[in-house]
């Protein structure tokens, strides 16, 4: 019992590292993807079709491979670098791992964002273009009132999927040194020797930390895609707030 | 005759798909304050005429003027075709109401964002619209809570409230049962009467009867008959017309 309870407390003291490399990877492959996705829905065939290439050797390249490549670049890269601006200050014996990690992740999910925000812009029916262009907005009006936030809640259902596998992912990392829940556990597993206690116990602590967002996603889905579904509107406070407001001016406009 | 008579002009609109070509030189001009009903069968032009109105599609050739502006077909400048659609307003077949807004948020958007007014201001002026078209209760429902009629009549408020030179009525009804293309229509009648000028696609031949100042017939992406609703609807004088009104009416 007491190599559970011992492992338990190994795999916890991973977990802000876990959380931590799976946020900062899915903000920068969202950033990423953000950037793909301009390129993939350009009008320019060549443009588009140099984006789409680029996404697809990114999407057919296993995570491991990248986690790889980047650490056996780092040295070079980071030397590089250091002689490029002239800082000298780069300490070979202490490799930023944790951000090349956050790349490595970042970049083998960059092209799953760009897909899922394609493919969010594909669902949009060609009416609410229209209708913003019928009325006179600009391209950034158009864009930035009806269509992106659409796409936000058309997405958010598969930006929660692509979370959480990366949150899985994220234990590849253990393979390039860095001390996440799961290089916890491989660590107190060689130490103590009991290899698939630790391993099942870490599958647990992944498992509860999955429910958690996956509920979270489903709540956040749920609130926002409100408008898509049919029934009696149920009121925002804040909107409410302004009916009371409203009430009570016309009240106050009575008594004058 | 000064240009500034009409309201509306179309000059000369030539529109090709590829190899098919469905506007071949259209010309009407409307004087203000008409109500202009558009008849013709199916791919006759009516909808892409409709939609070369206000640039929703480009036409070849040609030029439109709304009020006094004047923009030709091959114009690149944007803000010049904005401005032209800034003077018009169109009502879908499909609704096309912003899903992601209430209804009253979709009638207050084009009061906030192209002519810039506060939200309170506009929330007011929206409201009364909603009001115009009898759907104040449902201000806070999104379009998907609504019925099709409701949400077509949301768009007539939401096309109205920009008190647009030219209202563009994109088969307002064709998407509806029959139960409810009467308070849809209702709705246009009422609109009609305060003196706006409409141009309105349809196949509602009744309605054109009583409620247009004027009636156009299409064919092949020509104007064929031009007419108050009693010379083309009662008295056609072409064959086409008379051919198209007879099977629509028996």
């Amino acid at each position: 019992m007491e190599i559970y309870t011992t492992c338990s407390q190994k795999v916890l003291s991973g977990v802000p590292t876990t959380l931590s490399l799976t946020l900062w990877s899915v903000v920068l492959a969202l950033v990423l993807g953000i950037l793909l996705s301009f390129g993939v829905l350009s009008r320019l065939v060549p443009v588009r079709v140099f984006f789409s290439v680029i996404c697809s050797f990114l999407k057919g390249i296993p995570i491991l491979i990248f986690l790889y490549a980047f650490h056996t670049a780092i040295d070079s890269i980071m030397g590089g670098l250091d002689n490029m601006f002239g800082f000298y200050t780069y300490d070979i014996r202490k490799p930023p791992t944790y951000i090349f990690a956050v790349f490595a992740l970042a970049l083998s999910y960059a092209p799953y964002m760009c897909d899922m925000i394609t493919s969010a812009m594909h669902t949009i029916p060609k009416g609410q273009w229209e209708a913003c262009d019928a009325a006179g907005f600009t391209g950034w009006q158009k864009m930035s009132r009806i269509i992106i936030p659409q796409c936000i809640v058309i997405a958010i259902p598969n930006f929660g999927n692509h979370f959480v596998n990366l949150l899985k992912a994220s234990s590849l990392s253990c393979m390039v040194t860095i001390m996440e829940m799961m290089g916890e556990a491989r660590n107190y597993a060689t130490m103590s020797q009991k290899f698939l206690e630790c391993y099942i116990v870490c599958a647990l602590w992944y498992w509860f930390i999955f429910v958690v967002f996956e509920q979270a996603f489903r709540v956040i889905e749920k609130r926002t895609g409100r408008y898509l579904q049919p029934g009696i509107p149920v009121l925002k406070r804040k909107r409410r707030r302004f009916h009371m407001a409203e009430q009570q001016r016309g009240i106050l406009e009575e008594a004058k | 005759m000064p240009e500034s008579e009409f309201m509306l002009s179309i000059k000369n609109v030539y529109k090709h798909f590829g190899d098919n070509n469905v506007l071949n030189g259209v010309n009407i001009d409307v004087k203000k304050g008409e109500v202009v009903v558009i008849l013709g069968p199916s791919g006759s032009g009516k909808t892409t005429m409709l939609r070369c109105i206000n640039f929703l599609e480009r036409a070849n050739e040609g030029s439109i003027t709304v009020g006094n502006y004047t923009v030709t077909a091959k114009e690149k400048n944007k803000k010049k075709i904005r401005n032209l659609r800034r003077r018009t307003a169109m009502v879908f077949q499909q609704y096309n109401l912003f899903r992601n807004r209430t209804a009253v948020e979709n009638v207050m958007e084009g009061l906030v964002v192209v002519k810039k007014m506060n939200r309170e201001e506009a929330r007011k002026k929206a409201e009364d619209a909603l009001k115009d078209v009898g759907l104040l209760e449902k201000k806070d429902f999104y379009p998907s809570q609504l019925s099709g009629g409701q949400q077509q009549r949301v768009g007539i408020a939401r096309a109205l409230v920009m008190e647009p030179d030219v209202l563009l009525f994109d088969e307002p009804t064709s998407a509806l049962d029959p139960e409810l293309v009467g308070e849809v229509l209702e709705c246009i009648r009422t609109v009609a009467r305060t003196g706006i000028t409409m141009m309105i696609v349809t196949h509602e031949i009744a309605f054109a009867r009583e409620a247009a100042t004027r009636v156009i017939f299409m064919e092949g992406g020509v104007v064929v008959e031009d007419g108050t609703s009693e010379e083309v609807i009662d008295h056609p004088k072409t064959e086409r017309t008379q051919e198209f009104l007879a099977r629509i009416n028996a």
